[in-house]
Formats: C-alpha cells, sequence, structure tokens
C-alpha cells in the first residue's frame, strides 16, 4: 500500500511540474493546437469541397433559377455575377469559364433544345466539367427527369459519405502524435535530470526504493500524455476536428494504446540512454522522421516499396492505422492486427527500459 | 576598443568550436535534416513531378454496369495508374476495399453519367483523387456526344496582361522537385536552429557563474552579446554551407551561382541570427530560451513553407507570409536553383536586410532594457 502512495505522490508530482512549466505548456498543447487548426482549415479535403462556379442569369425565369439550383445540386458553389464582373474574372485567370444563361432560355428548355452560353478564358480547350454539367441539368430539364449529381460519389470504405471530417481528423491526429511523443520522450529524460542535479539521490536517502522511482516516472509519463492528451482532443474537438466520427470506442481505443506505446518507447529510451541532453535531443527530433517516414503526414501509397515496408517497423504507421481502421473501415475488428502491434512494441520497449533503469548508477 | 574586439573574437571563437565540436550538431543539425530530406525527397518525388505515375498501379475493383463499358475501357487504356480488378457485384467490390485487397472500388451504373458513380475508398488517398478526376473525365466525354442539340454560344475572355503572371504557380516553385525543394526548406528551416544554439549557449553562460567570470576579465556586457551575435551569425552560415555542400553531393540539389548564394546566405543567417537574438532578449528564463526558440521557429518553418510544400499551400498563404526571414531565404534559394540572377532575388535580400534591421535594433534595445533593469 505504502509502495502506491509512493509512486503515486511521485507520478503526481513530476506530472504537474510538467504542466506548471509556461515553456511545456506552450510546446506540448498551445504549438500543436496552433498547427492543428493551420492543418484543419488548409487542407479541408479538396476532393469534397464543391468546386465553384459563375452564373450570369440573363433570363430570370424559372427554367434558369430551375438550372441553377440543379447545379447547386451536382454539387456546385455557385455565384451568381453580372456579365461584366465573370468576364473580369475570367480575364483575371480567378475562373476558366462561367455558366450564361441567356435570355430565352426558358423557351428554349419547353421547345426541347437548351440554349446556353459559355464564357471562357481564351487558354482554355477542350469541354470543361462545369460545362458538362450545366448540359446534364439541361438536358434534364428539357427532357423532365431527375436533376443534379456531380457523377461521382464517394464513399468511405464503411459505406458512409466521405466529407472533409476524416481526412481533416488523420492531419490533426498526425500533428498529435508528433508532439504527444516528442512530450514523452522529453519527459523520459526526467530521471536523468533528476540523477545530474542530485534529486533522485536525495529521494532514495529518504528511504524511497530505486524500484518505485522507476515505477513512478514511468507512471508520470503515462500521466503527462493522458493530460496531453485529454486537453489536445477537447479543444481540437471544440474547435471542428470530428474526433467522434468512427465512435467513442474507436478513438479511445487508438488514443490510449499510441499513449501506451509512446511511454514504452520513452521508458526504453531512458534505460537505454543515460543522458539527459541526448534523450531531450531525441524528444525534438526523432518524432517528425518517425511521422514522416510513417505516413502520418503524407501518402505512404505513392512512396516506393522499400519505404513502405521500411513503415511498418515504425510504431506512428500503426497508429495511424488504428485510427484510420476505426473510422473509415470495419471499426474494432479493423484496429485488432494495429493495436496488437503497438502494445507488443510498447511492451517490449517498456521492458528493455526497466532492464536498462535497473543498471543506471547513481 | 581594439582590445574589445580581440576579447569579442575570442568569445565568439570559443563558443563556435564548443557547438561545432558538440555531438548533437552532428546528430541533430546534420544527420537529421539530411533524412528528412531523404525521406521526403523519395516519398514526394511523384508528386512533384509534371508526370504523375504511382509506383505501383492503384488496385481498383470495378462493378461494371455501363452497356458501353466506357470507364473499363478509360481505366484499361492507363494500366500504368490503375490495375482494374472486376467484382461481380457492388458487395463483392465492397468487401474487398474493407478487407484491404484493393485500394478502391468503383460502382459505374447502367445509367453512367446520368446517373452518378459511386467511389468507395479512403478519403484524402492519392487513389480517391486521381479516380474522381478519371470519372469525372469520362462524365464530361460522354455528356458532349449525349448533349449534341444543346447550343452551347462560347464567348472567349482575352487574359487581364496586369494580373496574369499571378495566375498559377511560379516558375521557380513549379520547377523544383523534391529533392530540390526540400532541401532548401530543410536548410532554411533548421538554420533558424542552428543559429539559436549560440543563443542558448550564451543564456546558459549568463545564467552561471561563467558570464560573471568572463566579465571580471574585463569583458563589457555589450562585447559578450556581439560575440553572441557573431557566433550565431557563422554557425548559421557553416550550418548553411554544410547542407549546400552535402545535398549537392548526395543528392545532387542545384544551388545556383556562388556569388549570389554567398550574398543570400549571409543576409539569411542575419536575419535568423537577429530573430534568435530577439527571441533570447524576450524569454525572461535562460532555462527557457532553448525551448521557446524550438516552439516559435516550429511555427515559422511551416508558415515558411518548410513542412507542407507551398505548392499545396493556398495562393493567399504564399503571398502572406513571404516576409518572414526563412521563407525569404527558401524563395531565393530555389530562384537561384532555376538560375536567377541576383536581381531576380533582389526582393529577397532587401526582406531580408529590413528584417535583420528591425530584429537586431529591437533585440539589442530589449536586452538593454533588461541588463539596466538589473536582469542578467
Amino acid at each position: 500500500m505504502q509502495s502506491l502512495k509512493d509512486i503515486a505522490v511521485l507520478s503526481g508530482t513530476q506530472t504537474i511540474q510538467t504542466f506548471r512549466s509556461p515553456i511545456n505548456v506552450l510546446w506540448m498543447l498551445i504549438v500543436p493546437i496552433v498547427f492543428s487548426v493551420a492543418i484543419g482549415a488548409l487542407f479541408s479535403s479538396p476532393n469534397t469541397r464543391p468546386p465553384a462556379v459563375y452564373v450570369v442569369n440573363e433570363d430570370g425565369t424559372a427554367a434558369a433559377q430551375a438550372l441553377i439550383q440543379g447545379l447547386e445540386a451536382t454539387p456546385a458553389d455557385v455565384y451568381l455575377v453580372s456579365r461584366e464582373e465573370a468576364m473580369s474574372e475570367i480575364a483575371a485567370g480567378k475562373y476558366t469559364v462561367a455558366v450564361v444563361l441567356p435570355s430565352g432560355f426558358e423557351q428554349s428548355i419547353s421547345e426541347g433544345y437548351p440554349a446556353i452560353e459559355l464564357l471562357h478564358h481564351e487558354d482554355h480547350v477542350g469541354p470543361d466539367p462545369m460545362e458538362a454539367r450545366a448540359k446534364t441539368v439541361a438536358r434534364s430539364l428539357a427532357a423532365g427527369t431527375e436533376i443534379g449529381h456531380g457523377y461521382v460519389i464517394h464513399q468511405t470504405p464503411n459505406g458512409r459519405e466521405a466529407d472533409d471530417a476524416f481526412v481533416r481528423v488523420r492531419g490533426v491526429f498526425g500533428i498529435y502524435l508528433v508532439f504527444l511523443l516528442s512530450a514523452l520522450l522529453t519527459r523520459g529524460a526526467s530521471l536523468h535530470k533528476d540523477r545530474e542535479n542530485g534529486t533522485l539521490q536525495r529521494i532514495i536517502a529518504l528511504g524511497v526504493p530505486y524500484g518505485h522511482v522507476v515505477a513512478a516516472h514511468a507512471a508520470s509519463i503515462f500521466l503527462v500524455g493522458v493530460v496531453q492528451s485529454i486537453l489536445f482532443l477537447l479543444i481540437t474537438g471544440l474547435l471542428g476536428t470530428h474526433w467522434l466520427t468512427g465512435g467513442w470506442l474507436e478513438l479511445t481505443l487508438a488514443i490510449v494504446v499510441t499513449l501506451f506505446v509512446g511511454s514504452g518507447i520513452a521508458v526504453g529510451l531512458s534505460g537505454l540512454l543515460r543522458s539527459a541532453g541526448a534523450i531531450q535531443g531525441l524528444g525534438g527530433g526523432l518524432p517528425p522522421v518517425l511521422a514522416m517516414a510513417g505516413g502520418a503526414f503524407f501518402p505512404l501509397e505513392i512512396a516506393p516499396a522499400a519505404l513502405q515496408q521500411l513503415a511498418r517497423i515504425n510504431p506512428v504507421y500503426w497508429a495511424v492505422e488504428a485510427l484510420v481502421g476505426g473510422m473509415i473501415f470495419d471499426g474494432v475488428a479493423s484496429q485488432f492486427v494495429p493495436l496488437s502491434v503497438l502494445i507488443l512494441v510498447g511492451v517490449m520497449s517498456m521492458i528493455i527500459g526497466v532492464q536498462g533503469l535497473r543498471r543506471l548508477e547513481l | 576598443m581594439i582590445a574589445q574586439i580581440k576579447k569579442v573574437l575570442v568569445i565568439a571563437g570559443t563558443s563556435l568550436r564548443r557547438i561545432i565540436a558538440d555531438r548533437s550538431f552532428a546528430v541533430f543539425l546534420v544527420a537529421m535534416p539530411l533524412a528528412i530530406i531523404a525521406i521526403l525527397g523519395i516519398t514526394l518525388q511523384p508528386l512533384m513531378t509534371s508526370e504523375f505515375k504511382p509506383v505501383q498501379p492503384f488496385k481498383v475493383a470495378l462493378v461494371q454496369n455501363d452497356p458501353h463499358a466506357t470507364v473499363m475501357n478509360v481505366f484499361e487504356s492507363r494500366p500504368e495508374i490503375i490495375d482494374i480488378r472486376l467484382a461481380r457485384d457492388a458487395d463483392e467490390a465492397r468487401q474487398w476495399v474493407l478487407q484491404r485487397n484493393v485500394d478502391a472500388a468503383v460502382l459505374v451504373p447502367e445509367a453512367f453519367p446520368d446517373q452518378a458513380a459511386t467511389l468507395v475508398a479512403t478519403p484524402g488517398t492519392v487513389a480517391a483523387g486521381v479516380l474522381v478526376e478519371m470519372l469525372r473525365s469520362v462524365a464530361v466525354q460522354i455528356e458532349e456526344v449525349k448533349s449534341h442539340h444543346i447550343s452551347v454560344a462560347r464567348t472567349a475572355v482575352a487574359a487581364s496582361s496586369e494580373v496574369r503572371q499571378d495566375h498559377g504557380l511560379p516558375h521557380w516553385l513549379d520547377q523544383a522537385g523534391s529533392f530540390g525543394y526540400y532541401a532548401v526548406a530543410m536548410t532554411a528551416m533548421f538554420a533558424m536552429f542552428a543559429a539559436h544554439s549560440a543563443m542558448v549557449v550564451s543564456a546558459k553562460d549568463r545564467a552561471s557563474d561563467t558570464y560573471a567570470r568572463i566579465r571580471t576579465l574585463g569583458v563589457t556586457p555589450a562585447s559578450f552579446m556581439t560575440a553572441t551575435t557573431v557566433t550565431s551569425l557563422v554557425v548559421a552560415v557553416f550550418f548553411v554551407s554544410l547542407l549546400t555542400v552535402a545535398t549537392a553531393l548526395l543528392f545532387s540539389v542545384r544551388w545556383g551561382n556562388v556569388g549570389s548564394w554567398s550574398l543570400l546566405t549571409l543576409l539569411g543567417a542575419s536575419a535568423i541570427s537577429s530573430l534568435s537574438l530577439l527571441v533570447m532578449a524576450l524569454v525572461p528564463g535562460a532555462e527557457h530560451v532553448e525551448g521557446a526558440g524550438n516552439a516559435i521557429f516550429n511555427v515559422l518553418a511551416f508558415l515558411g513553407g518548410s513542412m507542407t510544400p507551398l505548392h499545396v499551400l493556398p495562393e493567399w498563404f504564399r503571398g502572406a507570409f513571404s516576409w518572414i526571414p526563412n521563407r525569404a531565404m527558401l524563395t531565393g534559394y530555389l530562384k537561384l536553383a532555376q538560375g536567377a540572377d541576383i536581381a531576380e532575388i533582389s526582393q529577397e535580400l532587401l526582406t531580408l536586410a529590413a528584417a535583420t534591421a528591425i530584429l537586431f535594433t529591437l533585440g539589442w534595445t530589449i536586452l538593454n532594457y533588461r541588463a539596466k533593469r538589473g536582469d542578467h
């Protein structure tokens, strides 16, 4: 009982001290949140955002209005502008085409031979996707059939409509992984720092067994990660990241196991290395490299086969797989393999770390 | 005066040796950026070339209900991009995607394109993007044939000469390959960390009794800070030179002519050293100088296009942060790599000179103010 109390007091104190430092708060929370907001704003999936189109409505009839609604349903962001405005924007190169509904458009529809006009940039040659959409809608109007679709309906592997939410969550998760690993690895240096400045020796002189100190060290690494993760997920969630797209259980499993493997690697490194400076250096530099090579920022599907194979020994790759599997594949069933690999890596790293720390000279 | 200059040079020389001889310089400021350049250069090479082709064709499950098999014909004509796996029905195709046997499934209805095709794929992947574009392109072709009775009057609009050159990616960016881009981007990013290492050493010295001992040898606070700034500048120039040579040898990266490169490097190093001086002046505790610098430089690296390539960033973003020192360095080096002369990088040189003047003045003034107040 006393052992547990010692471990709880030591790990709790270390965790509180970590978050008392303004630089730690800046580095562990503010910077990653700023990055996440920027990533979220910049990389809302361009594939799922409706394309924009300028429409000049010179007819002003119900048929013209129906065509505009049909275009919007394709889906497209329709901007109603004057002919002059459309020409000026096309000339400036902002848009390549604008659809004009000339006066008499309604009559052409009723006669079965729709007539539209297309303003296009002088460099633009060949049929334009938006022109084709306008033709489809016009043809449907003339035939009296259902109007409006964008030719392709994109669904996720589990059959949901593919929207910005997943792409954004994946991007923000990459940022989360980098800063989580960075915080945990840096935190792994604390025991060596305590040894270098004599705090560790004083704690042991006060009668706390070294084993308890090591256990508290590992627990504080995990606790720091827990606090960081809760705050990060909460704040980025409030700022628009849809973490729960795949469900509570899938997200919790992916986060908790990632936290475990991150803590395991941090303990492993603190057992392997003897210098606080070296561990802190790795804490700053290793996570971005792991994230890039593990496909957290860029799709690995286009990388050479050797790099794709190399990713399979990278915990970041499996953490991303756990999240993706849970969110858009088959839920927990798809998470089984990545989570198992992560737990194995975490346990092995933890064993290596504890063995290394047992041999630490005080 | 001469005695003080000598002291400045001695302190700067000693600090320089300390920083460069430290193992962490070799690991974190040489090996790490080179490793990142290699990873990103290899990974993003297919995306940053004009003719995109995946390493292996995307495996696509196809359910073809269109009687003319137009989609299948188009897919078959691009075997280097699409590897077709015909599925019996939609359920089988979806199952293949769920089991990750294929990268995507395309379900083409009988009435395509009057009825939309369904693409089942992980959002945000290259395969999904390529397939959406191909399906839309097929739809446009079919639509052209089916809509022969629709009259389309075409009016060509002439380009406006004033704004035409701002449209699309600039030449210096468009032509930069993945290795060329990231060699420059990582150099601009890590140069900030290299320059800051001198400020970190100085802050630690000031927090310990080292500074007090140096002062007893007759070194004025101004001389000490000048030595720190000079060290920072030299470390940054040394780092950029090292990365330039290493990336030229390892990845065949071009850096342009030596004269323009030297001037850009000197001004870039001055600007980031001044920025580092300002960071040190603003951060109250010596133990926080390194952490604050790391946080600020990471954000600047992101805004300056060192992490995410400028190609994929919106035009407003590319324009809004062109005044940041590391971004001006990045733009300058990319232009030089495309054969620009000194006149063509005058905007970047001017930006860096102005940044040096402003940041150095601010940093120096704040340090003086803090010294008068009795801070270390």
